[in-house]
């Protein structure tokens, strides 16, 4: 029944990190305590599972997974992606370097990944499996690294891709998430070009999206407002996907994570 | 004439080091045309910071390196790919979209009367450009072909509340909705709105259609009445009153794409619609 | 075979509050699949739980309980070291059980 509540309360106003009102300060308390009920919880123990679980066609299982703080280590990895590796020459996300694991250590297809839909099959893997890497890194700060040119250029064309207006509709990310304040019918709109509303962003996906009853990472995320702004589907862990992450984790530095979240 | 105009405000870096990248980008490209992925180490391998700031905020608030903007384009390309309707071609912007992708922060305006203010026309080349662009838009609106303005109120609510049309998802040809509730607030009955844009209800009302007899002079004019000719041109095509609003062009289309061209998001049937459901003083929005 | 529940356990004297997620689909009967046909009913039926063996809470769900439920009760008169046990019935037949032991 709670979770029944919880679409209600959900579909009401303010997702933004400052309740305005005593209304929002309310809303604000019945979404904290249904955080202890964020249906993402089966998916990071789902995906903590299919971590140790010895998988495709090489049989062997991810523990050597090098997500940026060497092989194996995952606490703390994801509030430093995207980032760049020197093993694949470029910055990855964390679909991407996810991608990167399962084709080199357990033998998976990279195309066929890429080429799947979402929450079918081994994309649904690397939705759990993004689902309890965020989850290690819960509580701690955005600390996306800006050391290497490479990534400094992926920031400047994740900015440029930010501001890029086009398709049928002339939409751009910035026609939505540039103010503070406004929403898109009562939905409450972050303004990702300032640390709060990028760390808000970009710190509570993946998530748990009640109206879909499934979790969504951040690909998915990205690919469903590039829908809405009418643009053609991006490719998975696509170049400029990645960049508009290292441009939202970039704005989010020092930003609290609290991934896995909970949408309506 | 644009790009001369673009070519005077930009910043040039070193067209050497981008020939390089691009030239690399393109060898690789034609041999693993599947593989974006090692397309990408050769586009990004180069290290372009010589010359260039890549944090670039040239002419108040805006960023002209047009270097930056054709290695975003380049990686654009080898990102997206066709998905039901929604063609590549939608990613070929054209010169309004081009400029307005340069102004950084909220450079849309959130009123509608900013319209043709000429003190909103800086004094300077953007403001020449921006008047210019403006100008452009205007010329693309149409004048309905029977002289007839307005529709049925009960069916622009319809359409205001419907955000249906021209994505992936949505079966190429259908008809599309206005979505003007995800914005804007409209009638009073309606709680679900949006606050991007500003608010729209009693719109007619406040503009002096205080009762029906104004209201159906006012259709009667048509053409020569400004209320009409102001609300007509908004809804036709808003960046010909505010250059870079986000409020979409609903009535005409300078897409690309060949199957687009005619094919704006709503039909001017639609928008007479639109046009009673904010000016008709029996319409919800008028109460 | 199911997912396991996620329990939580907190206890302030006698009393503990019990927090569980359940893993399950929960079709209410009424969905219908992307040809157009009914997605059957596919739900928890009952809950049972037990506190060292002994019965301390039933629960009979009719309809219209969402998709990976969240379940909350308070126990009064526990200590640490009571094993909880909780187990789920649906309409296919399935159960799951799992155990938590109060801290």
């Amino acid at each position: 029944m709670l979770c029944i509540l919880g679409i209600y309360a959900l579909t009401g106003s303010a997702q933004t990190p400052q309740p305005k009102d005593t209304t929002d300060a309310a809303l604000a308390q019945y979404r904290q305590m249904l955080q202890e009920a964020n249906p993402a919880d089966l998916y990071v123990a789902k995906g903590q599972a299919l971590w140790a679980q010895a998988r495709g066609p090489k049989a062997q299982s991810l523990r050597t997974c090098d997500l940026g703080l060497g092989p194996g280590v995952v606490k703390g990895a994801w509030v430093r992606l995207p980032r760049y590796f020197s093993d694949t020459g470029r910055v990855q996300d964390l679909e991407s370097r996810l991608i990167t694991c399962m084709h080199d250590i357990q033998g998976f297809d990279e195309q066929e990944l890429i080429d799947l839909d979402f929450s079918k099959g081994e994309r649904l893997t690397i939705a759990q499996l993004a689902a309890y890497v965020s989850s290690e890194s819960e509580g701690m700060p955005f600390n996306v690294p800006q050391t290497n040119p490479v990534e400094r250029e992926m920031y400047a064309i994740g900015q440029e891709l930010f501001y890029m207006r086009a398709g049928t509709h002339d939409f751009s990310c910035a026609s939505c998430h540039t103010q503070d304040g406004r929403r898109i019918r009562l939905q409450d709109l972050p303004n990702l070009s300032t640390p709060a509303g990028a760390g808000f962003a970009f710190g509570t996906w993946p998530a748990y999206r009640i109206s879909t009853g499934s979790i969504w990472s951040m690909q998915q995320r990205l690919a469903d407002c590039f829908r809405q702004q009418r643009f053609p589907k991006p490719k998975f862990a696509s170049p400029a996907t990645i960049a508009l992450s290292v441009y939202l984790g970039v704005n989010a530095s020092g930003q609290v994570a609290q991934a896995p979240g909970l949408k309506r | 004439m644009f790009k001369l105009a673009m070519n005077l405000l930009v910043r040039k870096c070193q067209s050497s080091k981008f020939a390089q990248v691009n030239t690399g980008y393109g060898v690789v490209r034609a041999i693993h045309s599947k593989k974006y992925l090692l397309s990408l180490i050769l586009v990004l391998a180069q290290p372009l910071l010589t010359s260039c700031s890549l944090f670039d905020q040239s002419v108040s608030g805006s960023s002209f390196d047009s270097h930056l903007i054709e290695q975003t384009h380049s990686v654009v390309a080898l990102s997206f790919e066709a998905k039901g309707q929604a063609g590549l071609d939608r990613l070929k912007q054209d010169r309004t979209q081009e400029f307005c992708s340069t102004q950084r922060g909220f450079k849309g305006s959130t009123s509608a009367t900013n319209a043709l203010d000429p003190q909103s026309s800086q004094n300077n080349s953007i403001g020449q450009l921006t008047e210019q662009l403006r100008l452009e838009n205007l010329a693309m609106i149409q004048q309905p072909k029977d002289g007839n303005y307005l529709g049925d109120f009960k069916r622009g609510e319809l359409i205001a509340q419907d955000g249906r049309g021209k994505t992936w998802t949505d079966p190429q040809g259908s008809v599309n909705g206005g979505n003007c509730y995800n914005c804007h607030r409209l009638s009073k009955n309606e709680i679900s709105y949006g606050s991007l844009g500003p608010s729209l209800y009693q719109y007619g009302k406040l503009r002096g259609i205080t009762s029906l007899d104004v209201y159906l002079t006012k259709v009667k004019e048509g053409a020569s009445d400004p209320l009409i000719q102001y609300t007509w041109g908004v809804l036709m095509n808003s960046k010909a009153y505010d250059l870079c609003t986000v409020m979409p062009r609903f009535g005409v289309t300078s897409s690309a794409s060949a199957h687009e061209q005619n094919s704006p998001i709503l039909t001017q049937e639609q928008i007479k619609d639109l046009m009673s459901l904010l000016l008709d003083p029996r319409s919800p929005v008028n109460d | 075979m199911s997912d396991p529940m996620r329990i939580r356990l907190q206890s302030q004297g006698e009393l503990t509050t019990v927090k569980i997620l359940m893993s399950h689909e929960m079709e209410s009967g009424q969905r219908k699949d992307d040809s157009g046909k009914i997605v059957p009913i596919w739900n928890i039926q009952d809950v049972i739980a037990t506190l060292n063996g002994k019965v301390v809470m039933t629960a009979e769900w009719g309809g219209g309980v969402s998709k990976n439920p969240f379940f909350q009760f308070v126990l009064k008169g526990t200590k640490a070291g009571d094993k909880l046990s909780v187990t789920w019935r649906d309409n296919r037949g399935d159960s799951r059980t799992d155990e938590a032991v109060i801290s």
